[in-house]
């Protein structure tokens, strides 16, 4: 299933949006009109095509016609060729379908339309070029059989037609596409100082490059990377993109100027794709940096704050335990002594100092009995998940962790292991002290085999079952009894109430959670949770 | 022996508290600090009850009920602990526990359910009686003699039994006077009770 078909299922476009459309082709169409070939729609930039081709993808294939009118509309207003009508519907039919063939095509490869990655960057920059390629020599071949252009232009031609239509759609269509979704803002957006100072950047080298008599214009070029890169660095993908235009139109707008003929302009056009793509990849890989980024700092935030309540938990129940003891004896002694002042026929007033003692007491207990119940049932909000990629998810910055104590963390899945019904930041709590525990106990040691092996399986219908394994020097039997004990006095996230949080927190789901030593040393830690059930019916498993 | 409550915790204020209390209520008491002591020190004549700490250190509470129940050892069993969960009380429970407290509790309660335990103890242990007396007395009989009470105890008329066994009504009575007078019974009531105590586990 490819990325775009997930994308919700495009709707039909307004009246108002196709009439813009047609209006900005034909306007766009008419400012790009420069240096065409034969009076035809081929010109050294041409970014019409880049309006169709982001009107394909938002509305779906079913909107070529509008296409088909816009390529005639352009044909017959802009450039006065009444004495071919039919070529023209035949190239504007051939434009309209190409281009609907190629959308496509970007989805067959996964390219998903809200342009979010490197990988849909990269499919577009795959499409484009060689579907201007073949949309050009069509639309040539057309003209040629009219008799329009010599034969013998044909491939100069197409190579005109190739360039244009090329760099227009790259240098355009990215903008459409990553401002689409910011368009109800846009209006509120205030440049800053510093988009000021990169368009001044971008300004002063083109004057730098064309306005300046003593440099060469080609080999000056490259230094429109610098202020580019800047943009693409600090805005993203859709700063790479906005000043992509800007350049483009500079550009051409220096070219006029200068008066330079369409062989330098086309020269020009290939250094300006070069440019577009490469701010393009840049300012993608910064917005995707950046997403990654923000996504990790939620992430951990939740996480930070899951094991701040979980440890407080934690405290408060070995807190719990260890005033009861205490109270309990209180209470029994309180009650010894009513018992031995009743001998003693004293006052009554010392035996109801003792009653009030013991219900003191009581009280004391049930007071530390909520405390505990709110720390142990509070934080616990299950979802319902696929155990598989959670868990294949969760081991990830783990794997990265190990990587850098230079141990392999190798994860074993089986192939049916079920639904969850539980909390995941608890889990991924459980998961993360397990592995860290084992990092550490691997990475201070001059071990040969440093190796930390995850399995997660399902032993039986109802039951998944996680091992975190590990060759370090193993755990001392003699504390293997008190492993899942609080231990008050140890350091806040240390190895003791690391593992008795996992033991809270793996109960509190209905599992359990152990350890073994394993044959030819190491370690062994693992834990059970309960598979949903209903994902059992659906099995068929209960029939 | 008399009756003896043991109690087995891991702090010994709980453990000292508890004892005293205990005595002074006429219990005999038995400390012990952990779940092994206990079980190295228990001799099979005992009677009485037990007083368990659930967490702690070694075998814990839940699992000394376990032991003492695979290995027949037939002391009830009050669970007291300072970590309470449902799914240990459950557990508890199921093995067949007669109360479960969670600290601090009234001693009060701890009282009255020892007193509960020692007297389902000794509740079991007079059934114990009746059952050896009654399979004592049953081992002395006849074959034939044993055939007879178990078809009486069916509630077969004389004649049927006669007929099943190849015997006349009459001898059948004979074996069925000489029964009563064996066992000391009075009526056939009698009779019927003392087979389904023999029988019973």
């Amino acid at each position: 299933m490819s990325a775009s078909a997930r994308a919700e299922a495009p709707e039909a476009p307004d009246w108002r949006v196709l009439a813009a459309y047609l209006g900005l082709y034909v306007l766009l169409d008419w400012l790009s009109y420069i240096h065409p070939v034969a009076a035809l729609a081929i010109t050294p930039w041409n970014p019409p095509p880049a309006l169709s081709l982001v009107l394909l993808l938002r509305y779906g294939a079913r909107v070529w016609p509008a296409l088909f009118l816009a390529a005639f509309a352009a044909e017959a207003i802009v450039r006065d060729i009444p004495l071919s009508p039919a070529y023209a519907v035949l190239s504007s039919l051939w434009l309209a379908l190409g281009y609907g063939a190629g959308v496509r095509l970007l989805g067959a490869l996964g390219f998903d339309r809200r342009f979010f990655g490197l990988r849909d960057l990269a499919v577009f920059l795959a499409v484009v070029p060689p579907l201007t390629l073949v949309l050009g020599m069509g639309y040539v071949a057309v003209y040629v059989y009219a008799g329009l252009l010599a034969p013998g232009l044909f491939l100069e031609s197409s190579l005109h037609f190739w360039i244009g239509d090329m760099v227009g759609v790259i240098v355009l269509a990215p903008l459409l596409l990553v401002l689409g979704p910011a368009l109800p803002g846009l209006a509120r957006w205030r440049p800053t100082a510093e988009h000021w100072a990169q368009a001044g950047a971008i300004l002063f080298t083109l004057w730098l490059i064309f306005g300046v008599e003593a440099t060469d214009e080609f080999k000056f070029f490259y230094l429109l990377f610098l202020p580019l890169s800047w943009i693409a660095v600090r805005q993203g993908v859709e700063g790479a993109a906005a000043a992509n235009l800007a350049i483009q139109l500079g550009l051409i707008g220096a070219l006029q100027w200068r008066g330079h003929q369409a062989a330098t302009v086309q020269e020009f056009q290939f250094l300006m794709l070069a440019l577009a793509a490469n701010g393009l990849f840049l300012g993608m890989a910064m917005s995707e940096r950046r997403r990654a980024l923000a996504a990790l700092a939620e992430r951990e935030g939740a996480l930070g704050q899951a094991l701040r309540s979980a440890a407080v938990g934690e405290m408060t129940s070995a807190l719990a335990h260890e005033l009861n003891q205490p109270l309990m004896a209180i209470s029994n002694y309180a009650r010894a002594s009513q018992h031995l002042a009743g001998e003693l026929a004293g006052p009554d007033t010392l035996r109801q100092a003792l009653n009030s003692l013991v219900a003191e007491v009581g009280h004391a207990g049930s007071v530390i009995h909520r405390l505990r119940e709110y720390y142990r049932y509070g934080g616990l909000h299950r979802e319902t998940f696929e155990a598989r990629p959670f868990f294949e998810a969760s081991l990830e910055p783990l794997r990265q962790r190990a990587r850098r104590h230079r141990i392999a963390l190798t994860v074993a899945t089986d192939d049916e292991v079920g639904r969850l019904h539980a909390d995941p930041i608890q889990l991924g709590i459980v998961l993360h002290n397990l592995v860290s525990n084992a990092i550490e106990a691997i990475a201070d040691t001059h071990a040969h085999v440093r190796e930390i092996a995850v399995h997660v399986g399902r032993p039986d219908r109802i039951t998944l079952r996680v091992c975190v394994d590990d060759r370090g020097p193993g755990v001392d039997p003699a504390q293997a009894d008190e492993l899942f004990s609080p231990q008050v006095s140890g350091k806040a996230m240390g190895m003791g109430l690391g593992l008795s949080i996992c033991r809270t927190l793996v109960e509190g789901h209905g599992g359990r959670i152990w350890h073994e030593a394993r044959a030819g040393g190491g370690a062994r830690f693992c834990f059970t949770l309960p598979i949903l059930e209903d994902e059992l019916g659906s099995d068929g498993l209960h029939r | 022996m008399e009756a003896t409550v043991c109690i087995v915790d891991d702090d010994i204020s709980v453990r000292d508290s508890l004892s005293l209390l205990l005595g002074l209520k006429g219990f005999r008491t038995l400390c012990y600090a952990c779940a092994e002591d206990f079980l190295d020190t228990y001799r099979p004549e005992w009677g009485g009850c037990l007083i368990l700490d659930i967490r702690m250190a070694g075998m814990d509470g839940l699992t000394l009920q376990q032991e003492l129940n695979a290995r027949a050892i037939d002391l009830p069993v009050i669970l007291l602990t300072a970590h309470g969960s449902l799914e240990a009380a459950r557990t508890a429970f199921r093995a067949g526990a007669v109360d479960f407290f969670e600290k601090p509790v009234d001693g009060e309660l701890i009282i009255a359910a020892v007193r509960e335990a020692l007297e389902r103890q000794s509740g079991r242990h007079r059934q114990r009686q009746e059952q050896g007396r009654a399979r004592a007395l049953m081992a002395q009989l006849s074959e034939r003699e044993r055939q007879v009470l178990e078809r009486l105890a069916e509630g077969m008329h004389t004649r049927e039994i006669g007929a099943e066994l190849g015997i006349s009504p009459r001898t059948v009575e004979v074996y069925k006077n000489r029964l009563m007078e064996k066992t000391d019974a009075r009526k056939l009531a009698d009779l019927v009770r003392l087979v389904l105590e023999a029988r019973s586990q």
